[in-house]
């Protein structure tokens, strides 16, 4: 099938089934997974080399703009610290719960990595909505979810950029080698810093005087390509570096300022993250998803249950009534970003089978519709209790 | 700074003489070049602090002729911007499509005072800047208003209107 059509037609039906599914109440999200899925049906296309491409910068602009848009330096210093204490709790019962899942059926030690860390982050924003709809945002459950979440996706990328980098060691990472990938990571870390810190502020007020055509524009999604490249020459992966160049332009007022902002945001969510959410529908096997049975169900309880089980204790141990725990749990359940970038690259360097890669995508379908279910359910009876003790 | 202003309609006023054109406007853009955001800008200025309630910064928009406030923090220095956008978002969150419900909008509608609310990236312009840069920014970016700074410092605003009243002065 021609490159063009094939883009052309994943668009629409990207656009069309994710309108469909925000009208049914949910995530537009899921249309554009099922909009891969059933294309991948009707087509069984050959030849994905130029969807593969765009779908990968598809990845490079979800974390970007995820940095560039939602990240706030000065929120995460404001982020009040009872908040770590029920993040680690539930990130690290999530993320041995996949670990031992994968060992449990037998698999290499990164693929069980990989699989750990894509059970590890939250998309808070699935359930934002069923929040305000019962009044819970500012609960005290409510408004824990949303700090937690701000540490959970800094946690997220950091445990990334670790796994891709202990997967290109190929074997069992060393104290040594740890402290070398972490070295890189740093490293990395402070380069885009000093960029963001002394360069960019100078380069970009010779930037917005330019004469050329949306100069502006385009030295932003430069600084994106740039810090994606950039970062894969330190060992880490290109997503990675996307989500720092968004950082370090975050606070940059020219970089930032309403026009540019939208136009970012078109060719982010108008054209590459579609593509790239409907590259994932589209690598998911349905034979491989009917004969694992077993393990895809597995999945789906362990990565939920592993953050309610965690969150639940976390948010005891800082002193929450049982009810407001576990609603914390529930909250923490959806997942709908980070962890389909992990398996995708899982799946890019061949360290994650096709049966998982499906087993976690189904799981992260099956959170985004049940977890503001759960949830409106669990407040619910929180708040019958209230009445009836009353 | 009065004075200064009286050079710049007298090289205009000099201007027409000689070649009463349309090149006009081309010579006053050069003397924009000239004049000093300093000159234009409006000092009195209602700022808020970054630990304001959102509910009486609501009151000061309805009882304040102006679109947007400049946040400053304990040591005088501009921290943000509230603009009549971030009141309305967060008045209507209840209403805004599924789209909007994301993390940060989340966070920012449990704000109580102007820090958590605010832009953080206030787009600023130094008071030595001359008026054909504020044009300059403003028609190229879209940018209606921007606070005008010394060092951190606010020293005033300047918006699109202070710019077209300075030019229609200009041309007499």
């Amino acid at each position: 099938m021609d490159a063009l059509l094939q883009i052309m037609v994943i668009l629409f039906l990207a656009r069309v089934l994710s309108e469909l599914s925000e009208r049914s109440g949910l995530p537009g999200i899921i249309g554009e997974i099922g909009a891969g899925f059933i294309f991948a049906l009707a087509f069984r296309p050959d030849d994905i080399e130029t969807f593969a491409f765009f779908a990968e910068l598809g990845a490079i602009f979800l974390l970007f703009t995820a940095g560039y848009k939602e990240v706030h330096i000065k929120e995460l210093k404001a982020a009040s610290a009872s908040a770590l204490i029920p993040t680690i709790s539930q990130i690290c019962v999530a993320f041995g719960f996949g670990f031992i899942l994968g060992e449990m059926f037998g698999f290499g030690f990164t693929e069980s990595l990989f699989m750990a860390v894509a059970f590890s982050p939250t998309s808070i924003s699935v359930v934002v909505k069923t929040l305000i709809d019962t009044d819970y945002l500012s609960s005290k459950p409510g408004s824990m979810m949303l700090t937690s979440a701000i540490f959970d996706d800094i946690i997220g990328i950091f445990l990334l950029s670790l796994v891709v980098s202990i997967a290109t060691l190929n074997q069992f990472p060393s104290g040594i080698h740890i402290l070398g990938i972490l070295g890189e990571i740093l490293t990395f870390i402070f380069i885009m810093g000093f960029l963001g810190w002394k360069i960019l502020p100078r380069l970009f007020e010779y930037i917005q005087k330019m004469h050329t055509k949306e100069s502006l524009f385009s030295f932003v999604i430069l600084i994106a390509l740039f810090s994606a490249y950039l970062s894969e020459r330190f060992g880490l992966h290109a997503v990675i570096g996307a989500f720092f160049g968004g950082v370090i332009l975050s606070d940059l007022p020219i970089a930032k300022i309403e026009a540019v902002q939208k136009k970012v945001s078109g060719i982010a969510y108008g054209f590459f993250t579609p593509l790239f959410f409907a590259f994932i529908g589209l690598s998911v096997e349905t034979e491989v998803l009917f004969t694992a049975g077993t393990f895809a169900t597995l999945v789906i309880i362990l990565a939920l249950s592993g953050k309610l089980i965690g969150g639940f204790i976390g948010t005891k141990l800082v002193g929450f009534s049982s009810m407001d725990s576990l609603i914390f749990g529930i909250g923490m359940m959806p997942r709908a970003g980070v962890e389909l970038v992990v398996i995708a690259i899982g799946k890019e360097l061949g360290i994650i089978s096709n049966e998982v890669f499906s087993a976690i995508v189904l799981m992260v379908v099956v959170s985004i519709i049940v977890s503001p279910i759960l949830l409106e359910m669990s407040i619910r009876y929180k708040e019958r209790g209230v009445t009836v003790s009353k | 700074m009065i004075e200064k202003e009286e050079e710049n309609l007298d090289k205009a006023e000099d201007g027409k003489n000689i070649e009463d054109t349309p090149r006009d406007r081309v010579r006053l853009s050069d003397i924009c070049a000239d004049v000093k955001i300093s000159q234009i800008m409006s000092k009195e200025t209602t700022v808020v602090k970054d630990t304001e309630p959102i509910e009486a910064i609501v009151e000061l928009m309805t009882t304040t002729p102006y679109h947007s406030f400049p946040v400053l923090n304990s040591d005088d220095e501009l921290v943000g911007v509230i603009g009549q956008d971030n009141i309305l978002e967060l008045l209507f969150f209840e209403r805004s499509h599924r789209n909007h419900y994301t993390h940060l909008m989340a966070i920012k509608a449990l704000s109580e005072e102007a820090a958590t609310l605010m832009v953080h990236h206030p787009v600023t312009i130094s008071h030595d800047a001359t008026l054909c840069e504020a044009a300059d920014l403003m028609i190229k970016h879209h940018i209606d208003r921007m606070c005008v700074v010394d060092d951190k410092k606010l020293v005033g605003v300047i918006s699109k209107s202070d710019l077209i009243k300075k030019i229609y002065e200009l041309r007499g």
